[in-house]
This record gives C-alpha cells, structure tokens and sequence, in this order.
C-alpha cells in the first residue's frame, strides 16, 4: 500500500497504523509540542498520548499510532514550521523564564497587550487546523440492550460469553481493530482466545462494535459511543446506547516516569514497545536500557533480546539523573553509570481506565497497596470487571522530579518544575492546581499525566495521595467530533402542497418555522426584489391575486362542550356564533397579555375550524388540552394542518375567477362578508372562508392537500384572463400592513395586551370567566402606557423594524414593522407609543438610518379605511 | 387526481404510476418482482399514503391502533364501518410502509424508539421522534417479514423519505411500489 507524507510517498503494509508505517520509514520525530515546540516521538503507540497527532486527509489531531492506512491518505505534520526536523519556535526555549506557569494572568494585564498578542499565540502554540469544507459523512444509532460491555480485551469477552449464555442481549464495545485487548501484543499471539471471540461473533444475541470508543457514561446507563469507519458510505457513527447493565471493562493504559528530558523521541512506554513488536512486527532501536525493577522490567528485556536488540542496562527508576539527546535520544545519565542508547523503555505505573465508573455516579478511591486509584461505590447496574477493577500488578510507583524539563503534562509543556511553582503560588487543591498550570487539560486527558499531578500535588503539600484525590472525569473522554454529535445533516424541512408550482413560478424561498415559503415569484432573470413585490401588490388591489397560505395551523375542534372550550380560551364570544359564520379569534393569557390569533367557523352545532399563526399551532394546540385537564368535557381537538392545502384568492376580481370552478353561489348576498361555506371547487370538496387579511375581495379556500396543488393550478389557469399573479410573503405583508391588520409577535410582543394593540373590540368582558378576563378588566378600564399606532413617513426612507420613535429628543416608542407604500408613495409603518401621542396627526420623529425624520401618527388603516372593498 | 407529498421525489425516481382510492402512487419504480425480492431479503420501503387513517378519543368498536388511553388511530379499509365521532385524517399523514429483516436496522438509524421483537411486538405501536420528525411508528409484520407503517404528518414527508432512504443505503434500502408489497402480502 501506498500513502503520503508531507506529499512524499511511503510504502505500508496491510495491518499497519500511519504511526507504524512512518516508524518503519525511519522517522522518529512526529510531532512538535504544544508550547515549547520540543520534538516527541512515539511514546504509548496507543492512542492515549498526543505525541503522534497528525493531520490525516484534513482532520486535525488524529492519533496516528491507532488509525489504520489506507491507500492513497495525505498526512501532514502539524504546529511545525518549517519542518519536524527543524522548527524555528522550538527557540521559545530559550525564553522560558518569561513564560512561567500561569503567565498568560502575570504578564497580559493591560487589554491592549492581549489584544496585540493573541494572534500571535494563536499561531505559534497550538494543535492542529480544520479544513471547514472537508465533506464528512456522519450517521447515529440508538441501541437498546440488556447489557453493555466495554472493553473486548480478556475480561470483557469472558463476561459477555457468560451473559450471552444466560440469553440476554449483548452489546461488546471495543475501541481497537480488533479483539483481545492486551492479549493481542503479548509475547505470543496464542494467548488471544480465538475460539471464544468467534463464539462471540456467531452469537445472535451478541453485537460487536469494534472500533468504537466509549465516551461518556449519562443519566439512565445511556453509555455516548463514537465507531470509526462503520461502512464504505459514512466517517463516523454515533451509538446512543441504553443498557438495563453495563460492565465496564476498559483495563489500564500505562504511564510515564518523570525525569529530565522524558519527553525525548525514542523514549517509550513498555506498551508502546510491545504493540510495535507484536502488532506491527518492528524492531523500535538497537540498544536499549529498561527503566523499572523485578519481573516486569525483565520480561520486556528478554522480548527486546529475542528480537535483536542490545540491552544496555536494566535500571531501577530512582537511579535516573536524565535522559540525553536534542532530537533524539542518545544516551541516558544515571546514579550507576552512563549508558549510550537509541531507545529508553519505561515500565510505568498502570492506571485503571475507570472515568465511565466515575461518570456513572461512584468513586475513585486510593488503593496503597495496588498504587492505584481503584473503583469503588459503583452504583446499582454497573459493575467493573478486569485490571480496570484494580487486579492488574500492583504498581511500584516512581519518583517525582521537581526538574523544568522534566514532563508532567506533554500535551500543555507543563515540567514538574511549573506544578511546583503553581503549588507554591498558593494553588494547592488538585483541582485548581490542574486549572492553573493546565495540566490534565490537554488532548490526552489527564491520561498521561494525571497520576504524576496529583503525587506531585500530594507531596509538595504535605499530604496522602489519597487526601489529595483525583479531578472529576467528564464526557466526552475521548472527544468527539462535533459532527459526529450532530449527525447526518437532514434538517427537517415542511413544504406546502404547491411546493413544486411555487418552483416552476420562479419563487424566492425563505424560511419560517421550518417551512419553506415563497418570498416572492421573481419572473424573470433581471427581476428586483421591490419590483416583483411591487407588482404583486398592484395585481391584488387592482385585478386578482392569490397566495399559499398553507402553513396556517389549523385545529379541528368538535364536541358537545367544543363551544365552551372556545368560549374558555378565546377572548370573543364563540358559542353565539352561527353555523357558517367566521369570526376573528384572539387568545391572550391569565395575564391579559396577547398569546397568538387567528379565526374560527363554525361548520355545525358542535364542529368547529380553527386557524391560528403559523408558527403557533403547536401552543395552541397544547394550551387547549391543558385548559381540558380536570375537565369531564367533551371535546375532540385534532391538529389537521398538514391535511389542508390553503390558498388566499383575493383582489377586485376574485369572484369572476373562483365562480369559474366553484359550485355555490358566490354573490355578495348569498355569501357576505365573515361567512364560510363548504363547497366543491371542480369537484373537489373545499371549505371556503370570505375574510379578507390583505383588505380586497377574497376567499381563504382550504381543501385537502392531496388535491390542493390541482385546485391552485386551477385557479391559475381560471384567472389567466384576468392577470392574476401568484403573490408571496413580502406582498401580503405589505398588503396587510396598509389595512392596519396586526401580526402577532411581530406587532405584538410578550407585554402587550388587546387594548394597546386596537383589539379591544375582539375582548367581550360580558361574557362568563374566561382565561384572562380579570385583568383585561382592569386594563379595559386603565389608561394603557403605550399604544400601537399607524404612522407615514414624511420624507423619503424605510425605517427598520425596531426603530426608535423619538419626542422632543426623548425616545418614546419603536417601530414594530414599515414597509415602502405605492398607494402613499412613502413608508408607512405601526409602532408603539405613548399614550399621549396616540392621536390621529400628532408629529412624531422616526429614527431611519441614523436620521431623526418626521412622520404622522395616524389612527385609522392607510387604505380603504371603511373596509368597503372587502364587502364588495 | 389526488398526489403524495412524495410525487415529485417519485417523479424524479423515474416511477410508474398507478391508481389506488383515487391517489396517484407508485405502482414499481423498477419491476415489482425484484422490488420484493430486495424486501425479502433486506429492506424496501414504500409510499401508501392512499391508506384512510381517522383520529378518535375513544375505543371503538373495530380494530384499531392504541396511541394511549384517549387517543386510537383506525388504519386502512375494512369491512366494518368508521364510527361517526371519528375525525378524517387521510389527508394529515403521509403514510410510508417500511418493510424487510433489516427494517429494525433502519429504524434503530432514524429513531431512539425502542423497535426490538419485545419491545414493539407485531401489532404495537409507539410515537418517537423519526429523523426529528415526529412519528407515529406501527408495526404489522407482512407474514414472516418484519414491516412497519411510519406516519409522519405531510408536511415532514419528504424529509422522512429522505433520511429513510439515506439511513437505508448501508443495507441497500430499495424504494418500493406498492405492486411489490401486494405481491409478498399474497
């Protein structure tokens, strides 16, 4: 196989990390630390420290000792100028006395020196860089299970074989290639337990999910899991997995000794050695001296031997003084003696994996005699099985260094040296020391360095490691992408019934609530915004128009008690209303403040259609079951707005069209204004309310919406003749606008009640209790603080929405909407007031642009102040 | 004649239509034999929205679908009649039939609706999110295949198809005409 490296060609075989190959190569710089710029190697190969974080086909920070190759894959190098061999930052070093711990608080205390630095930060120290436009493909799963185990190393498959054979329902998760855990690198590959993995394989009632890491532990055993690769079609799947159990069995990573130069390439963990030998079939030096004492340190002695490498010495970790090199190792300096080597093998302390144990709600208690911090306290359902339970070796645990090039925190350049500092600067509790200096808070976690942290922060204040204690482990560990958490990117959409014809009309779409609408209809390629508005406007007042107004809410109400409901919630009277008669609704809380309006008709004695704003219907719909609780009531409410097509055909020649299709009479006498009646409009069954929104003749036609788009294509075709234009949002705005008609939430907002809206007519305070009705009363009775008024712009200009209204240099109100009139040729617009300067010609000033410009309150609509147009 | 949310999707799928209750659907996209040949075998999902769906508060007499304790959902003809009290909501849903061995796999990509055997067995029903749409999910097995009926209100419809189709790709979802599942419930 082939892949590139900084655009250069490196052979790989099947089964090899990018870190493998790479090493294979000869390379043994991979990356450059985050502060100091120093040149790391690898040193766990197991994707637990940040040393081998490249930039793999445009992701940053990817572990390169754990992600397989694949034929053809560009990796970079990252935070390293020009190159890994030589970067010039690495001569920060130098100046590492003006960036002691917790600098950034000592030195940038004026703004401005932030201001000026921080750029330059930004680009010197860092990881790595996102590419924003890289296509990824991210997918979800939601698993429910009996149990859940993680970790598919030698504990976690004998319990899921013993739970599979008891029948319950297994789901394994492992975050490796493959299973076996550390039985996979020991020294022979017999020790994997093949027959008991295809065991596992063949059982239906087990689910491996192999590459997959186990991030988080939340509320209810719902266990975050993030799976690489999990088919040809997707990057990334998210697993949410339920589990009545969960066995956490993730085993231990092992960790480094501290001493000076620690950090150097060439110094690794026995792990990481053993996973280069075992996995990866590399011999990582040629001499070597082993760091650690007993059995432990002879064991991996003898596997380097059997593998050709020279063992330079075997030395106990309190005999170190430093490791030497600049780039590399070269040698190692000891209390016994100097030894010449290519290669430091550390045996390390080995920390349970136990952060899921400690997310899921029990501790972490210090074990003297395991030298480790063990699970305790586990509540109900989740158990711990394995060395993650603490029955790995007990750990000799090694000395501390208080040296400034001894490496605590690899990932943040944090030395032993600014622990002690931070300490001694008063920061003695774990958890602001971790805060101060940073360490812990790297890419790695805290999985490298938190042990050492916490024995440096026991010693130099004088207390138990088991007093100091460990920082609270939080998901996500390990991280995950943001993408990843976000899933698939499908954002609901809802479209009207006439979605395609709008198209085909050339519609500009916004919008709102989800739904998508159309703007307005640009005609042709060179059409304004203004322009084609314009004409909209001009068709519906002079000839015919008609516009989409599907995504109304519209609830069907029915029930013997339906009348009281309505009556309940609604500020009018409903129950008088007549079968075939509508009536403008308006709701307002037990507050008397406006809640959302709409219309309702009355179809039959205990039948009635209810619309409301479009964004609203889900309130709505759940205020009016709330007012059923406790309610012997009989009353049915179905939410129907997606079953109704709806159209509003209005303009002087509204009926010359609909008569066309329609089978009533359409007359103004058979039908008058605020009526409903159920008709066919080429035969299909439709539902026809005359109210007039936009102030001309017209009729909301709402017909099922399966055959809505044929009844609006119909309706196109019918008023060809008579020029109508399909009209959009902005046209209707307008339209309303110059008839004075209120939006809720728009013209309103969360303090303003009916009578400051001019919907006092709308409230009938002689009827019985109703929600509200007590402080309507009083407000009906009070002098309101502000009032909606209408108003035009003296001069030329558009104000925008939420501009200030200004009374001799005082601001006094806001504009709540305005848009450009034909039929005043200037603004008009609505805006709050004060009470004083609600009174038809009163002199206001509108701040439009920045400019203080005059304009005329006006209490009545703008056009066709009668509303003799709707009644024609 | 009356249209599906989903015509435009079908449209471009290259489908051949057919009549059902007046509705213009689907009848093969491909040719039915392999359509249920794919459902067989893996998952195919199909557009119904023809199906007649009414909403009511109380039991009826008939089978119907148990929603909760004041909510029950009678799906599709019958011999015995629609009870009067009984509010029409054909129009409301779209109606998408998800069926095959790997239907539950689908849907464990799409919902956090527990759709295990013993969770929802064969005749019940649940309401979960679908895709972040809400739905309304019933499970009625075609014979020995695992199959689901999906109702999403038709507003949401072609996202639903959408995020089926999408979830649908790993196991090689088919779409589906509604001669192929004729053809299995034979």
């Amino acid at each position: 196989m082939k892949f590139f490296f900084q655009r250069k060609p490196v052979e790989a075989t099947p089964g090899d990390t990018i870190a493998s190959a790479l090493y294979r190569d000869g390379r043994r710089i991979f990356s450059r630390s985050f502060k100091y710029h120093r040149p790391r190697g690898l040193l766990c190969v197991s994707g637990n420290c940040p040393n081998c974080m490249m930039n793999v086909d445009g992701v940053p920070n990817v572990r390169t000792c754990v992600t397989p190759v694949r034929e053809g894959m560009s990796v970079k190098s990252q935070n390293a100028f020009p190159s890994l061999e030589t970067d010039f930052l690495s001569a920060t070093q130098c100046f590492d006395r003006l960036m002691p711990v917790g600098w950034y608080y000592k030195t940038f205390t004026h703004p401005a020196m932030w201001h000026a630095a921080e750029p330059i930060i930004r680009k010197a120290a860092g990881l790595g860089e996102i590419l924003p436009t890289r296509p990824a493909e991210y997918e979800h799963e939601w698993i429910h299970t009996d149990a859940a185990i993680i970790g598919g190393g030698w504990a976690g498959i004998h319990a899921a074989l013993t739970m599979a054979e008891h029948g319950d329902a297994i789901v394994l998760v492992d975050d490796q290639t493959a299973l076996g855990g550390q039985l996979r690198y020991g020294k022979s590959t017999d020790a994997v337990p093949a027959d008991a993995i295809a065991k596992l394989q063949g059982a239906a009632n087990v689910r491996i999910l192999q590459d997959s890491s186990c991030f988080g532990m939340y509320e209810g055993n719902l266990l975050g899991i993030l799976q690489r690769n999990p088919h040809s079609d997707a990057n990334e799947r998210l697993v949410h997995l339920r589990a009545k159990r969960v066995v956490v069995a993730t085993g231990t990573f092992e960790t480094p000794i501290l001493f000076p130069n620690n950090d150097l390439p060439g110094v690794m963990l026995s792990t990481g050695v053993r996973r280069l030998l075992h996995l990866h079939g590399i011999v990582p030096g040629r001499r070597a001296v082993v760091l650690g004492g007993g059995a432990v340190a002879e064991e991996i002695a003898s596997e380097l031997r059997a593998a050709g490498v020279e063992i330079a010495a075997v030395v106990e970790p309190r005999e170190v003084v430093s490791a030497r090199g600049s780039a590399q190792v070269k040698g190692i300096q000891t209390s016994n003696g100097n030894f010449t080597c290519d290669l430091i093998v550390i045996c390390g302390p080995h920390v349970p994996n136990a952060g899921l144990v400690a997310q899921a709600g029990g501790k972490l208690e210090w074990n003297n005699d395991r030298g480790a911090f063990l699970p305790a306290d586990l509540p109900p359902n989740v158990s711990v099985a394995g060395d993650a339970a603490g029955e790995m070796l007990p750990n000799a645990l090694p000395p501390l260094s208080t040296h400034k090039r001894a490496f605590v925190c690899l990932c943040s350049d944090v030395s032993c040296k600014d622990l002690c500092d931070g300490i001694a600067e008063g920061f003695d509790q774990i958890e602001t020391l971790k805060r101060y200096t940073t360490a812990t808070m790297g890419p790695c976690q805290g999985r490298m360095c938190q042990l050492s942290a916490i024995g440096i922060c026991a010693h130099d204040t004088g207390r138990t490691v088991a007093e100091t204690g460990v920082t609270t482990s939080r998901p996500p560990n390990p991280s995950v992408t943001l993408g990843a958490l976000a899933g698939p990117s499908h954002h609901p959409t809802r479209f009207t019934p006439m979605h395609s014809s709008h198209q085909r009309m050339g519609a500009v779409w916004m919008d709102m609530g989800g739904w998508k609408r159309s703007r307005y209809y640009k005609r042709h390629e060179a059409a304004t915004e203004s322009e084609s508005v314009l004409l909209e406007h001009k068709s519906v007042r002079e000839t015919v128009g008609i516009i989409d107004v599907s995504t109304l809410g519209k609830l069907d109400v029915r029930g013997r008690d339906a009348s009281r409901l309505l009556d309940l919630v609604y500020t009018h009277r409903f129950s008088e209303l007549r079968v075939n008669q509508v009536r403008y609704a308006l709701m307002c809380d037990s507050g008397g403040i406006i809640l959302d309006d709409g219309t309702i008709s009355r179809l039959a004695e205990d039948r009635y259609f209810v619309t409301t704003t479009s964004g609203n219907l889900d309130f709505v719909h759940q205020w009016l079951q709330w007012q059923l609780v406790g309610k012997q009531w009989d009353v049915h409410i179905c939410n129907v707005t997606a079953g109704y097509g709806a159209m509003n055909l209005a303009g002087p020649k509204s009926r010359d069209v609909l008569a066309q299709l329609a089978d009533c009479d359409l007359s103004s006498t058979a039908f008058p204004y605020m009526a409903c009646r159920e008709a066919k409009i080429s035969e299909c069954h439709a539902l026809l309310l005359r109210i007039g929104f936009v102030g001309e003749t017209g009729w909301e036609i709402h017909c099922p919406a399966e055959s809505a788009e044929g009844v609006w294509q119909r309706l196109l075709d019918a008023g060809k003749k008579f020029g109508i234009e399909a009209f959009g949002v902005e046209a209707q705005r307008l339209l309303r606008l110059e008839k004075r008609h209120v939006i809720v939430g728009v013209d309103t907002d969360a303090l303003t009640n009916p009578y400051e809206a001019g919907l006092g007519w709308a409230v009938k305070l002689d009827k019985e209790d109703f929600v509200g009705k007590s402080l309507l009363a009083h407000a009906a009775k009070n002098q309101t603080r502000e009032k909606l008024v209408g108003f035009i712009l003296k001069e030329a200009g558009l104000p925008k929405d939420g501009a200030a209204i200004v009374m001799n240099g005082q601001p006094v109100g806001r504009v709540t909407s305005s848009r450009f009139s034909p039929i005043q040729n200037g603004a008009i617009g609505l805006a709050f007031v004060r009470a004083s300067e609600a009174r038809e010609g009163t002199s206001i000033q509108v701040r439009v642009d920045g400019k203080l410009t005059p304009a005329t309150v006006t209490m009545r609509p703008f056009y066709d102040p009668e509303g003799l147009r709707l009644r024609q | 004649m009356k249209r599906s949310a989903l015509h435009s999707e079908h449209s471009n799928a290259g489908a051949t239509f057919g009549e059902y209750s007046g509705w213009e659907l689907p009848a093969y996209f491909v040719r039915p034999n392999q359509e249920a040949a794919k459902i067989r075998e893996s998952v195919g999902v199909a557009d119904l929205s023809y199906l007649s769906k009414f909403d009511l508060k109380t039991k009826p007499e008939r089978l119907s679908w148990c929603l909760s304790a004041t909510h029950y959902l009678i799906l599709g003809q019958a011999s015995s009649p629609v009870p009067a009290e009984a509010i029409d909501v054909t129009s409301v849903y779209a109606a998408l039939r998800l069926a095959g061995p790997n239907s539950r796999e689908v849907l464990r990509k799409l919902s956090s609706l527990n759709v295990s055997d013993t969770a929802l067995p064969n005749f019940g029903c649940g309401q979960a999110s679908l895709a972040h749409i809400p739905g309304i999910f019933l499970r009625e097995d075609i014979g020995a295949i695992p199959a689901f009926h999906l109702l999403i209100t038709r507003d949401y419809a072609v996202s639903a198809w959408k995020a089926i189709l999408h979830a649908g790709r790993e196991f090689g979802l088919c779409s589906s005409g509604i001669e192929a599942l004729r053809s299995l419930s034979n």
